[in-house]
């Protein structure tokens, strides 16, 4: 894995080649992900085994990521054979397009990754290999961890069963195995299924899938009783990388990671109940996973328009909400590249399913996701993305300060994002940002939207609020230099 | 002698036998005088003002994407519907409006043999005669010698029977080379192909997919090119994007999102912004028709610009983009309302 931003350069590169069509056209694509590469220093170090073959990304930070750290909460993803765990974690984390899919080779070694979108929510996503054998203990890197170690911090476990293919007996059993290995590890481990893949010819209607539901949970609950004392409590879900499911589901596997959930969800509540909202729903804008919401039922329709709402507002302030990168001064000298309406111009056009299939970096993509229009090469993107210096700071996503380098491209989506949709059902769809990459996303009818000012002045306490519950310096300055609050 | 009377022939009156001739030749430039002469073949009569009928054809090879293309722009498929598409049998025709009075006469034409054999003879008038539009469809990978002569015999029978009209080439599903430096590479030698077939006649290419927003921008150029007044739009369009303080205006239509006209005070980077726009809202208007609903206006700001898309006149959509944070949403949804009326008559085509 190239540490030096020649190597960065190539991975973006291999990752520019790849047409991505997710089900709708790839306006998305706009954006070269690739450049996010965890680039230069930012805090999510992609810890991948190497044979991925991809680029990790390498930086001063990446230092104290070398151990496994037992600190950060954890999601754990396992399951049988070609079940889709990792096509789960791509589509949702790296923003592949769920027909790329198909073309990834089976997971050979232990993949771990830190998704670290906003300040607040950080998690780790361990992707396993199939076949696992936990008393030996598995190989990461040039360590092996074994199964104390692998659960013993790990607050959700997700095991993706194929609802395609008939559940074999080796998958159940080798589910009793593990749910019993980590509850003596760990009493506290939440316990996920994913009934995976109920999408296609099978499962045309609602019903289908809720026999499959109903089919395989019988079948699990009845493995697991003949073999624990105490009763386990399972969750089921059924996704498919297809739709919103999976995102729904990941998000609410997400929240039995946050301890600061229910606090969040009061917030929410308490904003909903003073601005007239709704719904509320706050959105990591990376993965589009909602990390908190308020007390109301979640509607997937809902949920389905705000994130699409996000996609508009990341991909028109992609468009027109950055400034052309300045030349070639400054550290880690970037190419001056003006964006020029020739050969590489249309290329570009043409190519530009790149931005999304960014499988070669980590959840994060804060950096590069929404840095530029690519036009003129791929390697316009890492340029401003310096290795030696600690560009995490740039927008904050630490929280710790602000890099003074104005000569650095400022994001797309930053501090003062908002937008305002009007929809003509009488529903108004409202969107501010409250932390670097976390956007609240409020549904508020027509007739209660009368005092805009006195909803922004809320959500604006809401934002400090949050940034007090997790005990970090406001964040969202951007190099303006505004000061915190 | 029958020809002392007048000098002036009727227009289609052809004398018979050689003494005509000769008398028509001794009176020299007598022969010359075709007052109301009319040539066979021209539209002769003006648009006339309350709806404007243009005909558009659309012609390829069988499979190359011609449906599909037309059920995305037109008919708010998604790209990933369009696997449901069958072959068209013969000529399928719709009327699609645009811009409100314009309506495009959209003769989607199978692409099999069997009809093309058709098309050259039995029906070859009544296809190729008033056409505003040829839009002419090759698949990216290589195209036969049979798809060329096809090609150059549908170029031909449109100079026959059609004046004026205008040629489009698209080199259909482009995504299929991954590879944007390949897929450039391909797009030019194709477009070396059919200009070279093309018998002198001016054409335009463009290299396009139905996964990505060249498709936009192929289509943007077509209605583009159907829409008259184009000038007047523009210098209103300018006038009112001074007058905004903005650093652009653009004119969409509703139904389709295709850009029909931009003023720009302020160059943007990206070239492909427009097409990515029309991409970007269309599909969002597509997710919006999940909920029952549709979108009537947007504001999307950062740190940086805002941008402000409104329901303009009754068919067109006006976004506005500012880079001045001093300005308000709610001015220049005044600014436009106040416009309205202006464009009102220069967009009633």
């Amino acid at each position: 894995a190239g540490g030096a931003s020649a190597g960065h350069g190539a991975a973006i590169a291999q990752a520019a080649q790849r047409g991505g069509a997710r089900g709708r056209p790839d306006h998305k694509r706009a954006r070269r992900g690739g450049g996010g590469g965890g680039g230069g220093g930012s805090p999510c170090g992609a810890m991948e085994s190497p044979s991925d073959g991809e680029a990790g990304s390498e930086g001063p930070l990446l230092a104290r990521h070398t151990s496994v750290s037992t600190q950060r909460p954890r999601i754990l993803l396992l399951g049988p054979h070609r079940s889709g765990k990792s096509s789960i974690q791509r589509v949702v984390f790296q923003k592949m397009s769920p027909h790329e899919t198909l073309f990834l080779e089976s997971t050979e070694a232990l993949s771990i990754k830190f998704i670290a979108n906003n300040p607040y929510v950080q998690f780790e996503v361990w992707d396993f290999p199939c076949n696992l054998n936990l008393s030996e203990g598995v190989v990461f890197e040039d360590q092996t961890l074994s199964a104390d170690l692998i659960f013993g911090n790990a607050t959700a476990l997700v095991y993706v069963l194929d609802a395609q293919d008939e559940v074999s007996q080796d998958a159940l059993v080798n589910l009793r195995n593990i749910v019993n290995i980590a509850r003596s590890i760990n009493p506290n481990m939440h316990f996920e299924v994913f009934i995976h893949k109920v999408d296609g010819d099978l499962f045309l209607s609602e019903d289908h899938k809720l026999d499959c539901q109903r089919d395989i949970q019988e079948q699990v609950e009845l493995e697991l009783e003949d073999a624990a004392d105490t009763d386990i409590t399972l969750s089921f879900y059924l996704t498919s990388i297809y739709d919103h499911s999976i995102f729904e589901a990941f998000s609410k596997v997400v929240h039995k990671l946050i301890p600061q959930l229910p606090a969040m969800e009061n917030l929410l509540n308490f904003l909903i109940a003073n601005c007239e909202v709704e719904k509320a729903f706050l959105f990591d804008v990376v993965s589009k996973i909602y990390v908190a919401t308020d007390h109301n039922p979640v509607d997937i329709q809902s949920y389905e328009l705000c994130s699409d709402m996000i996609d508009v507002v990341v991909d028109v302030s992609c468009i027109y909400g950055l400034k052309k990168p300045v030349g070639p001064s400054g550290p880690g000298a970037r190419p001056d590249h003006d964006l020029e309406d020739d050969l590489s111009g249309d290329e570009a056009a043409i190519g530009q399913e790149t931005g999304g299939a960014t499988g070669d970096d980590d959840g994060n993509r804060s950096m590069g996701g929404y840095d530029g229009e690519q036009e003129g090469g791929a390697s316009s993107e890492d340029d401003y993305r310096n290795p030696d210096t600690d560009d995490t700071d740039l927008d904050g996503l630490d929280g710790a300060g602000l890099s003074d380098d104005p000569k650095l491209e400022e994001v797309a989506f930053d501090r003062e994002s908002a937008s305002l949709i009007r929809l003509n059902n009488n529903m108004i769809l409202y969107l501010r940002q409250v932390a670097s990459y976390l956007a609240l996303v409020c549904i508020v009818r027509t007739p209660n939207y009368e005092k805009q000012g006195l909803i922004d002045y809320n959500v604006e306490c809401f934002r400090k609020s949050l940034a007090k519950l997790f005990c970090k310096p406001e964040d969202g300055d951007d190099t303006t230099g505004a000061s915190p609050e | 002698c029958l020809l002392t009377v007048t000098s002036r022939l009727p227009s289609r009156c052809r004398l018979t036998g050689p003494a005509a001739g000769r008398q028509a030749g001794g009176r020299g430039g007598e022969a010359d005088h075709r007052a109301g002469e009319r040539r066979p073949g021209r539209a002769n009569c003006a648009p006339c003002a309350a709806t404007m009928k243009q005909k558009v054809l659309l012609m390829g090879s069988s499979g190359s994407g011609k449906t599909s293309m037309r059920s995305i722009i037109f008919a708010n498929y998604l790209a990933r519907d369009t696997s449901r598409l069958s072959p068209t049998m013969e000529v399928e025709h719709s009327h699609v409006r645009f811009l409100g009075s314009l309506v495009l006469n959209l003769w989607d034409c199978g692409g099999q043999d069997v009809f093309y054999e058709n098309y050259f003879e039995s029906q070859r008038q009544h296809i190729f005669s008033s056409v505003a539009v040829l839009i002419y469809v090759f698949d990216i990978k290589e195209a036969t010698e049979k798809d060329y002569a096809n090609y150059y015999s549908c170029l031909e029978a449109l100079a026959q029977n059609s004046d004026n009209a205008q040629v489009f080439v698209l080199i259909h599903k482009s995504d299929i080379i991954g590879d944007p430096v390949e897929r450039q590479r391909t797009f030019e030698e194709r477009q070396a192909h059919v200009l070279e077939r093309s018998a002198g006649i001016p054409v335009k290419c463009f290299a396009t997919s139905i996964w990505d927003e060249t498709l936009y921008k192929a289509w943007s150029a077509i209605v583009y090119s159907l829409i008259p007044d184009m000038e007047v739009l523009e210098k209103r369009l300018k006038k009112l994007c001074d007058v905004c303080d903005a650093d652009e205006v653009v004119l969409f239509e509703h139904a389709t999102f295709l850009v029909i006209s931009h003023a720009t005070s302020r160059t943007l980077g990206d070239a492909h912004r427009f097409e990515k726009i029309s991409n970007i809202i269309k599909q969002f208007k597509l997710s919006c028709g999940k909920s029952m609903a549709t979108f009537q206006s947007m504001t999307v700001s950062n740190g940086r610009c805002s941008a402000y898309i409104d329901v303009f006149t009754a068919n067109t959509y006006a976004m506005v983009i500012t880079t001045d944070r001093a300005i308000h949403p709610a001015v220049v949804h005044h600014n436009l309302a106040s416009a309205k009326s202006h464009f009102d008559s220069t967009l009633q085509l």
